[in-house]
C-alpha cells in the first residue's frame, strides 16, 4: 500500500473508531453529549496516612453523613492489610480499621462520590446537639464589647452575621485579639465566633466539611458554623466572612471533636481531593454499565484514584494544544520559538490566567535575554551559558515573586508555574536569533509563540470542551487523525500565499 | 486579495509551497541516512574528493579544544583564510580572514581581530555553539576563494554565490545571491541579500527580490540586475549536478562559487533548500520538477529498469544538463 492510501486508512480507521466509540457511550450507555451544569456530581477522595508505632494499628474515622440532600452514588475503601469495619453510634458513621502487622508509613483511602438533590437550603433538621454557651465573666465582657462595635443592629440577620465576623477578623481590635486568643480556649476561630452568635441568641453549630472545588488536591478538612436563621440552617466561614452553600461542601462531623482517631501510630494526617464530575445522568449511566462490566467502563480513567484523574483530566487536554501547534505550523505557517514550547506556556497559563501569564513570560524572557545579552560578551560554552540561563531565570523568579508580594500583590508568586528549563532555553535560542537574524526576528517568532500558547490556552481552558474530553476519551483518535491528516498535508499555509503574493502582480 | 495571493493562481504559476516541499520532495527523495553527508560539510568535503569534485581547499581541521592552543602556529603559512564550523548552517559561524597585520588577523570588512579572538571563536565552533543543535563540532580551515570579478557592482561589500537546486541530478532551477548593505555583506536572503534568478540555459539574469520584493536595480550600487551574467556557465551546472551523484540526495540544493584561479568551486550541499529561487525566476518549480520526472521514467524505461523514483538515474551529469538547458529557460 502506498503511503498516501495507507495515511487515508489510518485516518478513516481512527475517525470512524473515535466516532463509534463516542456514538456507542451516547446511544448505549447513555452518556450526555455535552454536559450540563446542572446535574453536578463530587469525586471525594479523603487519604489518610500516619506513622505506625505499633504493628498493632486501629483506627476511626468519620464518615460523611448522607443527609435527604445528599446521595452517595458510589463509596469505596482502599486500605491493603486492614481490615474495616461500618459502625453506628449515636446516629453517626464511623469507619473502623485495624491490622496486626503495620510497619512504618501506612497510607488509607476512601472514595466516594457524592451528588445533590434538591433544594440544597431545604436541608433536613438534624438531631444533632447544638454547641453550647461556655464563656462567663471577663470573656462575656469582652465579646460585649466587641459586638456593640457593630453597627448593622437594624440590618437583617445575614449582614449583622457577616459584620461580627469582620469584627472578629479585625487585628487591630483589642476585644477580638483577647477573644480569639485567651477565651477561644485553643478551640479557633469558628468556635468563637459560634460563641458570640449564641451571646446574639442564635443557636449553631460547629461543623467539619469538605470544600467542594473542582481540581482542588491536598486540601485539609475545613471549620464551619451552622447557624439557624429563620428556622432554616445555613452554613457560614469565619475566615471568608461569608455563607458557604449547601451543595459546596460535604459535612464530614457536626461538633469540633477530631476527625481522626489513630492508635498505635503517630503523625497521622487527613487530606482531600475534590474534582467535579460528570452529571446524574453520565454517572447513572456509568454506574448501570460497571455493573453489568462493560470493558469501556471497567478499563478506563474513571477506574484511576481521583488524584490521577485530575492529572489525566490535564493530560487529554495536552493534544488539544499539539494540534493548535499543528495547525498554526503547518496550516497558517506561524513560527515559534521551539515547537512545543507553547503547549507548556499554555497550561502555565491554566494557572496564572491568561494576560497575567503574558505579563510574567515577556517579562522573565525580556529581563533574561538583557541579562543573557552580557553573556554573549563572554563566549562561553554551550552548556555552561544554558546553566548560566537557568540561573537567571530562577533569579528572576524569586524577583519577581518578592517584589510582588512586598508591594502586596501576591500574583507574581504564579510566575513558578511557568517551566524554568523551557524558559531558559527560549530565552537562549532567541539570544542567538537575535544575534544573527536581528530584533525584528526574536519579535515575529516571540509573537507567534504567544499566539499559539493564547490559542491553545483558550482551547484547553473552555471547561465544556475539558468536561467532554474527560467524558469522551476516544475524541483524542480523532484529534489523532486530524493531526495525521495535516502531516501529509501538501498544500499551500497561509504564510505561502503571503510570501508569494508579489508572483500574482508580475 | 488582502496582501495573500490566491492558492489557485500559484498553482497556475506550480509554486511549490512549504508542505509540498516537505512532504513531497524532500520526505520522498531524500533519504534520511544521506542527511549527514550534506550536514556535516567535513564528510562533504571527504566526497567531493573521491569524486573530483573541486572544493575550496581544505588547510587543515580543528578537532579538540586543546588544539586551539597551536592554532596560531599552524596559521603562520597563511595569510589568507576561512574557519568554519562542520556543521554550522545558513553560514553562521563563518570567520573570513583576508589579511594579517602584525600580531592581528583583518577580516575582510577591516575589523581587526586578536588572536585570542580567533582562539576563542575556534573554541566556540568546537564547543557547538554554531552547530544544529549544539552539538560539539569540527572547525574547518580553508583557503580563502580568490572571486572572480564578473560581479563587480553586482554585490556591495560582500561575495556573491550561485545556487542551484537539483532534482535527481538535473539542475532545475539557479540564483545568485547578492549582497547588500542591508544584509552586512552577507548572501543571506532573510537578512536582505538580493536574490537573481538565473536562466538554466545562459546563465543570464531573470529578474531578482529583496525582501521578497521585485526590483530591478542593486539597491546600493545601481546597477541593473539583468545585465547579469555567469561565466562558464556550463561548468559550475557540471559541477552542481555531479554532487549529486556524491549525495545520493534527490532534492538538492548546491551552494557554488566562482574563484579567479581554479573555476567553480562547491561550497556546501544542503538538503532543505529554500524556496524563495522560485520568487527570484518568476516562476514556479512544479512543473520542472515533474518534467525530471517524466524524463527520468523515459530513460529508465529505454535500459529496462523497473520504473521506480528512488532507482538510480542512467544518464550521465552531461546528459542531464544538456537536457536541462534545452527545456527550461
Amino acid at each position: 500500500m502506498s503511503s498516501a492510501r495507507q495515511i487515508l486508512f489510518l485516518v478513516v480507521l481512527l475517525i470512524s473508531l473515535g466516532i463509534g466509540a463516542v456514538a456507542y457511550k451516547h446511544l448505549v450507555l447513555g452518556f450526555p453529549l455535552i454536559s450540563n451544569e446542572q446535574e453536578v456530581v463530587w469525586n471525594l477522595e479523603t487519604k489518610i496516612t500516619f506513622d505506625a508505632t505499633s504493628s498493632n494499628a486501629r483506627l476511626m474515622f468519620n464518615l460523611p453523613e448522607t443527609t435527604l440532600n445528599r446521595k452517595e452514588l458510589f463509596s469505596e475503601v482502599f486500605s491493603p492489610g486492614y481490615q474495616f469495619e461500618l459502625i453506628n453510634q449515636s446516629g453517626t458513621d464511623y469507619g473502623m480499621w485495624s491490622t496486626s502487622n503495620a510497619v512504618g508509613k501506612q497510607t488509607l483511602y476512601i472514595r466516594s462520590q457524592t451528588y445533590f438533590l434538591g433544594d440544597p437550603s431545604e436541608v433536613a433538621h438534624v438531631d444533632q446537639p447544638l454547641a453550647s454557651l461556655v464563656w462567663e465573666g471577663a470573656a462575656i465582657q469582652a465579646a460585649k464589647a466587641l459586638l456593640l462595635t457593630v453597627n448593622e443592629a437594624t440590618a437583617d440577620s445575614k449582614t449583622r452575621i457577616r459584620a461580627i465576623a469582620l469584627a472578629l477578623n479585625r487585628v487591630t481590635d483589642e476585644n477580638a485579639y483577647v477573644l480569639l486568643n485567651e477565651y477561644s480556649e485553643g478551640r479557633g476561630r469558628q468556635w468563637v465566633l459560634s460563641q458570640l452568635l449564641m451571646l446574639e441568641g442564635y443557636e449553631t453549630r460547629l461543623v467539619q466539611g469538605v470544600l467542594l472545588e473542582d481540581m482542588r488536591r491536598k486540601q485539609s478538612i475545613h471549620h464551619l458554623v451552622e447557624i439557624k436563621i429563620d428556622d432554616k440552617w445555613l452554613l457560614f466561614d469565619a475566615r471568608e466572612i461569608d455563607f458557604v452553600d449547601w451543595d459546596r461542601v460535604i459535612i464530614m462531623q457536626r461538633g469540633d471533636e477530631p476527625l481522626l482517631d489513630v492508635f498505635g501510630g503517630q503523625n497521622s494526617q487527613v487530606s482531600f481531593s475534590t474534582l467535579k464530575d460528570q452529571r446524574s445522568s453520565f454517572t447513572t449511566a456509568l454506574a448501570s454499565a460497571q455493573r453489568d462490566s462493560n470493558p469501556l467502563v471497567d478499563f478506563s480513567i474513571y477506574s484511576l484514584p481521583i488524584a490521577e484523574q485530575n492529572t489525566f483530566k490535564l493530560l487529554l487536554l495536552i493534544p488539544l494544544g499539539a494540534l493548535v501547534v499543528v495547525i498554526l505550523r503547518n496550516l497558517v505557517g506561524i513560527q515559534t520559538s521551539g515547537t512545543f514550547m507553547p503547549v507548556l506556556i499554555a497550561l502555565s497559563f491554566l494557572q496564572t490566567s491568561l494576560i497575567l501569564g503574558i505579563v510574567l513570560f515577556v517579562l522573565v524572557v525580556g529581563v533574561g535575554l538583557i541579562m543573557r545579552s552580557y553573556l554573549s560578551r563572554l563566549n562561553l560554552l554551550l552548556v555552561p551559558r544554558i546553566a548560566s540561563v537557568l540561573v537567571f531565570v530562577i533569579i528572576i523568579y524569586a524577583a519577581i515573586g518578592i517584589l510582588s508580594f512586598k508591594m502586596g500583590w501576591d500574583w507574581g508568586l504564579k510566575v513558578t508555574f511557568f517551566p524554568m528549563i523551557i524558559l531558559s532555553w527560549t530565552i537562549e535560542r532567541m539570544s542567538i536569533l537575535w544575534d544573527e537574524e536581528g530584533g525584528h526576528e526574536v519579535f515575529i517568532q516571540s509573537v507567534g509563540s504567544l499566539l499559539t500558547a493564547s490559542l491553545a490556552y483558550l482551547l484547553m481552558s473552555n471547561s465544556t470542551i475539558a468536561d467532554t474530553i474527560f467524558l469522551f476519551p476516544e475524541i483524542l483518535l480523532i484529534v489523532l487523525a486530524v493531526i495525521i491528516a495535516i502531516g501529509s498535508y501538501s498544500g499551500y499555509r497561509l504564510s505561502d500565499l503571503r510570501r508569494f503574493e508579489p508572483m500574482e502582480r508580475l | 486579495m488582502w496582501g495573500f495571493a490566491s492558492p489557485k493562481r500559484l498553482r497556475a504559476l506550480g509554486i511549490v509551497g512549504m508542505n509540498k516541499r516537505n512532504v513531497y520532495y524532500i520526505a520522498q527523495h531524500n533519504p534520511r541516512h544521506l542527511y549527514p553527508t550534506v550536514d556535516d560539510k567535513l564528510q562533504t568535503k571527504d566526497l567531493c574528493h573521491s569524486h573530483d569534485i573541486a572544493v575550496p581547499k581544505l588547510l587543515g581541521v580543528c578537532r579538540i579544544q586543546q588544539h586551539t592552543k597551536d592554532l596560531i602556529e599552524f596559521l603562520k603559512p597563511y595569510d589568507q583564510f576561512v574557519i568554519k564550523p562542520a556543521k554550522g548552517s545558513g553560514g553562521k559561524g563563518i570567520l573570513v580572514v583576508s589579511g594579517r597585520d602584525g600580531n592581528c588577523f583583518i577580516k575582510p570588512s577591516g575589523v581587526r581581530i586578536s588572536h585570542q579572538e580567533l582562539q576563542r571563536h575556534v573554541s566556540n565552533i568546537l564547543s557547538g555553539l554554531f552547530s544544529l543543535g549544539g552539538k560539539t563540532d569540527n572547525a574547518l580551515i580553508e583557503d580563502m576563494v580568490q572571486f572572480t570579478d564578473d560581479f563587480n557592482g553586482f554585490s556591495y561589500e560582500g561575495v556573491p554565490d550561485i545556487r542551484v537546486i537539483l532534482f535527481k541530478g538535473y539542475p532545475v532551477m539557479a540564483m545568485t545571491r547578492l549582497s547588500t548593505h542591508a544584509s552586512d555583506g552577507k548572501a543571506n536572503l532573510h537578512q536582505g541579500a538580493v536574490g537573481v534568478g538565473l536562466s538554466i540555459k545562459t546563465g543570464k539574469a531573470i529578474g531578482a527580490v529583496q525582501h521578497n520584493n521585485p526590483i530591478k536595480q542593486h539597491p546600493d550600487t545601481g546597477r541593473v540586475l539583468t545585465e547579469l551574467k555567469v561565466p562558464s556557465w556550463e561548468k559550475v551546472l557540471l559541477l552542481a549536478s555531479r554532487s549529486y551523484d556524491v549525495s545520493g540526495l534527490g532534492y538538492l540544493g548546491v551552494d557554488i562559487v566562482l574563484d579567479r584561479r581554479y573555476g567553480p568551486l562547491l561550497l556546501e550541499l544542503n538538503a532543505r533548500p529554500g524556496l524563495a529561487i522560485q520568487m527570484a525566476n518568476q516562476t514556479g518549480l512544479e512543473p520542472r520538477l515533474r518534467w525530471v520526472i517524466e524524463q527520468e521514467k523515459k530513460a529508465n524505461k529505454v535500459n529496462d529498469f523497473k520504473c521506480d523514483l528512488r532507482s538510480k538515474s542512467v544518464l550521465t551529469a552531461e546528459q542531464k544538463i544538456r537536457m536541462a538547458m534545452d527545456e527550461f529557460d
